[in-house]
């Protein structure tokens, strides 16, 4: 049952070598479904990020935005149609989500309240035009986490940007399959497993600090192929 | 730079330590690079475990957000003090309800369901509380006793004890 779960959250397929495999399925059957990645582990990722914005750090808060835009970009765009509309949505959704910080307590992950958030923005947005809101029950907040976007996005992506996507999605897959091995086995553990450094280190049998090393340089192997198609930041900021 | 992005690699994974964390924070505005990396890392890491392509939706909207949040024009709402809230308001709650009730001498059929509220009420900031007891009438009495001063007439009487209450003991 939990080895499935894991295999639900392997889209893209990456195979860990079979030692690597066998001690992710002991991992599996030991842990508790509150236990079960990538909730958790996301919760923990934002937790340091979340307790600085609160206090006020913008900066703190804009490295919350920039790792989710995407995904509540994507969300948003299931329930509006228009995109210029949905940056509108986005737009207010991020500024409600600041402004509300302080009520945000902790018991849910960061991503799954600002989920909320947009889910209530865009349907207030559909009901102050005059269209019908998707009911509740069809955005639950349960999918919050790992929804599938299905044919809905591809349908209202560009020629342009699908072929971009699809070019960023082929070099990242590239990127992985060049790794060494143990580059692969590592930043796989975290991303898609969502495996704590800690829990990383046990499977591999390796120190903690080699386990954040190797999971650096996966990044950076792939970083730097993907880098020339994303372009700076900066080229995209409006 | 090099260290740099390993502890933002380890940021994004949650694997830093507050003091850390602040280190980064305050480095970005010497470093706006490393915003870049930062993305590319949620790029990497949306990517790896989406099966559906990246899309630069959302985009625009996030970064007029954050232009509009940079320029001072809203603040965060503070953070509300867990423990009045969460602790207090209930007990708070149930004494009201319990005073109103004998303060009025509201009859039995009216009272009593008033006071399983309060004692619900009670039972529930007192689990909070890690505490958790049933209300006591003895207890409630007590109360009463103290602020008996500034009490209305009708209830320097009262007494969560007497058979009204379904104690057994009679008002002084």
């Amino acid at each position: 049952m939990a080895s499935l779960y894991y295999e639900s959250l392997n889209p893209v397929g990456i195979s860990l070598p079979a030692a690597f495999q066998d001690g992710l399925n002991k991992l599996n059957a030991e842990a508790t479904p509150s236990q079960l990645p990538p909730v958790n582990a996301d919760r923990a990722a934002d937790q340091v990020l979340v307790e600085r914005a609160q206090r006020g750090d913008q900066r703190a808060f804009e490295l919350l935005v920039i790792k989710y835009q995407r995904k509540l970009g994507r969300l948003l765009s299931r329930m509006i149609r228009d995109p210029a509309e949905v940056e509108d949505v986005t737009q207010e959704a991020f500024i409600k989500a600041y402004r509300a910080l302080g009520s945000f307590r902790g018991d849910s992950a960061f991503y799954t309240w600002l989920y909320r958030i947009g889910i209530n923005t865009a349907k207030n947005y559909l009901v102050s035009l005059g269209r019908r809101a998707p009911t509740t029950t069809t955005y639950d907040s349960e999918e919050a986490e790992n929804f599938d976007d299905g044919d809905q996005l591809r349908d209202m992506n560009t020629p342009e940007a699908e072929l971009m996507s699809k070019q960023i999605a082929e070099t990242v897959n590239a990127s992985m399959a060049a790794l060494p091995e143990e580059l692969r086995t590592a930043i796989t553990l975290r991303e898609i497993d969502g495996l704590s450094y800690e829990e990383i280190a046990t499977l591999m049998a390796c120190p903690i600090g080699t386990v954040r090393s190797r999971i650096f340089r996966a990044r950076e192997s792939i970083a730097e192929r993907l880098r020339p198609q994303l372009g700076t930041a900066k080229d995209r900021r409006w | 730079m090099e260290k740099w992005n390993e502890d933002l690699s380890a940021l994004h994974d949650g694997e830093m330590d507050e003091l850390g964390a602040m280190r980064i924070l305050r480095a970005l505005d010497q470093k706006p690079e490393l915003l870049d990396q930062w993305e590319l890392y949620a790029v990497i890491g949306e990517s790896l475990r989406q099966s559906e392509p990246l899309t630069h939706t959302g985009m625009k909207g996030a970064q007029r957000a954050l232009a509009v949040i940079a320029s001072d024009q809203v603040k965060p709402t503070p953070q509300r003090p867990k423990s009045f809230s969460r602790h207090w308001l209930p007990l708070a709650v149930a004494a009201s309800l319990a005073l109103l009730a004998v303060g009025l001498n509201i009859p039995y059929q009216i009272a009593e369901p008033l006071r399983a509220l309060a004692s619900t009420v009670v039972d529930q900031g007192t689990s909070i509380l890690a505490d958790s007891r049933p209300a006591d009438p003895a207890e409630l009495d007590r109360y009463v006793d103290l602020h008996r001063e500034i009490a209305v007439p009708g209830l320097q009487r009262a007494s969560f004890v007497s058979p009204e209450f379904g104690g057994g003991q009679q008002a002084r």
